[in-house]
């Protein structure tokens, strides 16, 4: 640049439009501005301010050379195709995963953020637990080390894995990781519920497996819930999209598949492989981790287990009411103000001892 | 109304430069880095470098695959396709200085491909029948322009519009696309650099005759308007 900048200077003093419209430096400046460009010509206008006329109107003409045939996509055609792009990336390396085992595909996500939710039997993951981990050994010659990380009731922990990917597990709750993953994927297994902060690696998919579903991500945050006493599979999607497929275990095929949207929740029931989709408030299904205890027109039961969870205690109750339902909020509140509040609206009185509460409904 | 005028062009002004500043506030962190470091983004993984050349590049390869055939259909498919390679491939794929070129080469190969050239690499004259690259100096640009700039624009036009269609094809890449020659070449296919040179070249120095005339023609008879004018 230095070299050629003096000759430049004074090849441009006598240039005339016509010149500078046919001058390869000079377009390149006006098409692509780089810092070495930029400067030249800054400085040579200001050693020739009798020029600036000239040159701009060299670069208005140069700009003004268009497509006379000039097609605009429209915005549709903006997200639709982008949209496209995600969903046969996904299905292209999902494929190439499941060639060998292909037996349940699954969620994946393809967005800069998403958030799932999904909640299941536990039986079905202890079996699928099982099946899963003889296959994993039986692939690997050696055998990947794995840790185990559970919580309590009343306990919230979280775990940093190996790729800097942070979990956060809700009460009463386990996940096995391995030490070190393996090159081309992050497997993790989920039992309970957490909330994930995956990192971003296209080339090495974020595998979480959990009862009879899997979710696969490729970096980002969701939450998981396995439901100790649920017979069905909940996915939540908060931001983004995903793809569900769903199938039976010892069979290629995927029965089902759908695409979630932001605010929509799938609830897949594995006995007879029915899906249901609905438009749902995620926020209901995400608030634990920021300590929100949410109930939404919970049975009597399920406000029970849940408060028994989440506050680590033994409830006993003289009688379950069927018909009463509670729906309500509590912000990082103590299990005193929490009971008093939900007592008042479905008719009960307690007595906290220690770790354990007396209910007497009346 | 001088000094209204003025005004008004700044307010707009500033309020354009906002409006800018909301719209790229997210992707500002590719915004001026250069392509070299932006595709090694894209290639670690980094998903907000994807987003930033789709962004960026959607709508010129929408336009640019529309000179190629009518079916627009067609054309969004082999963008979704190109993407998709690109998204499977990333971590493989070699470096690249200027992303559009590499863009505008799979792109091309891919609709030529599809359209049932599978001998693009030969110059065929019907191959380019149904290729638009029509060339327009487009006039809805801010700036007042002169009467004379008015005629040179028509001037280049009328030059443009006598080019063949391969010869129009590089004048965009040239000009509007502002691709080097080299990458031209590779475009076009050319088995040297120096083809797509002599290509634009011609055009070239036809545009600059003819402009000089213009201005000799237009200089000529200034003094006759200016005499009329005060006779």
């Amino acid at each position: 640049m230095k070299r050629m900048s003096k000759d430049f200077h004074v090849r441009y003093e006598n240039y005339a439009l016509e010149d500078f419209l046919a001058d390869d430096f000079f377009i390149q400046w006006v098409k692509n501005p780089r810092p070495e460009s930029e400067y030249f010509w800054k400085s040579w206008l200001a050693k020739h301010p009798e020029k600036t006329a000239i040159i701009t109107r060299a670069k208005t003409i140069v700009s003004s050379v268009n497509y006379k045939n000039h097609q605009v996509p429209s915005e549709d055609e903006y997200i639709e195709t982008l949209e496209k792009i995600h969903k046969t990336y996904l299905q292209k390396t999902l494929q190439k995963e499941t060639g060998t085992k292909r037996y349940f595909r699954s969620l994946l996500k393809y967005a800069a953020s998403i958030m799932l939710l999904i909640a299941t039997g536990s039986l079905g993951w202890i079996l699928y637990d099982k099946y899963n981990s003889t296959r994993l050994s039986d692939r690997n010659n050696q055998p990947t080390e794995y840790r185990t990380k559970a919580t309590d009731k009343g306990q919230k922990s979280t775990v940093v894995l190996a790729d800097g990917s942070a979990v956060k597990l809700n009460a009463q709750s386990q996940i096995r990781f391995p030490e070190k993953f393996e090159p081309h994927v992050r497997e993790v297994f989920l039992e309970g519920e957490a909330f994930f902060d995956v990192k971003e690696d296209a080339e090495r998919p974020f595998i979480i497996r959990t009862g009879e579903i899997t979710t696969k991500v490729l970096g980002t945050s969701f939450n998981i819930k396995a439901n100790p006493n649920g017979h069905k599979i909940q996915v939540t999607v908060v931001s983004g999209k995903v793809q569900v497929n769903s199938g039976a275990k010892d069979q290629d095929a995927s029965l089902t598949s759908a695409v979630l949207l932001p605010s929509e929740m799938l609830t897949f029931y594995p006995a007879e492989e029915k899906i249901v989709k609905e438009k749902v408030a995620t926020h209901d299904f995400v608030a634990w981790k920021d300590g929100i205890l949410v109930f939404k027109k919970a049975t009597f039961k399920e406000v029970i287990s849940e408060l028994e969870a989440w506050y680590g205690v033994e409830i006993s109750v003289n009688e379950i009411p069927a018909d009463r339902r509670f729906s309500g909020e509590f912000n990082k509140m103590s299990l005193e103000s929490v009971l008093k509040g939900i007592g008042f609206s479905l008719g009960f009185e307690y007595v906290i001892e220690g770790k354990t509460v007396k209910i007497r409904v009346f | 109304m001088k000094a209204l005028k003025a005004d008004f062009k700044r307010s707009s002004g500033e309020l354009e430069d906002d409006e800018k500043k909301a719209v790229s506030q997210e992707r500002s962190e590719f915004e001026h880095q250069e392509d070299v470091s932006i595709w090694k983004e894209f290639k670690k993984g980094n998903e907000s470098a994807f987003n930033f050349i789709y962004e960026r590049y959607f709508a010129i390869l929408y336009n640019y695959g529309c000179q190629f055939t009518k079916d627009r259909e067609l054309v969004k498919d082999h963008i979704q396709d190109l993407f998709v390679d690109l998204k499977i491939k990333r971590s493989k794929l070699g470096d690249t200085t200027s992303i559009k070129f590499y863009l505008f080469k799979s792109l091309k190969r891919k609709i030529l491909r599809a359209l049932g050239k599978t001998n693009y690499l030969v110059y065929d004259k019907n191959a380019y029948k149904n290729y638009d690259f029509e060339i327009v100096l487009s006039h809805e640009s801010h700036l007042i322009h002169s009467q004379l700039d008015i005629e040179v624009k028509e001037k280049l036009e009328e030059i443009f519009k006598k080019l063949t269609k391969r010869q129009k094809e590089a004048i965009l890449y040239y000009y509007h696309e502002g691709l080097s020659y080299k990458e031209i070449a590779s475009l076009m296919n050319f088995s040297r650099v120096e083809y797509a040179r002599m290509l634009i070249s011609r055009a070239k120095a036809r545009l600059r005759k003819e402009i000089r005339n213009l201005k000799d023609v237009f200089l000529a008879i200034l003094p006759m308007i200016v005499s009329i004018l005060y006779r």
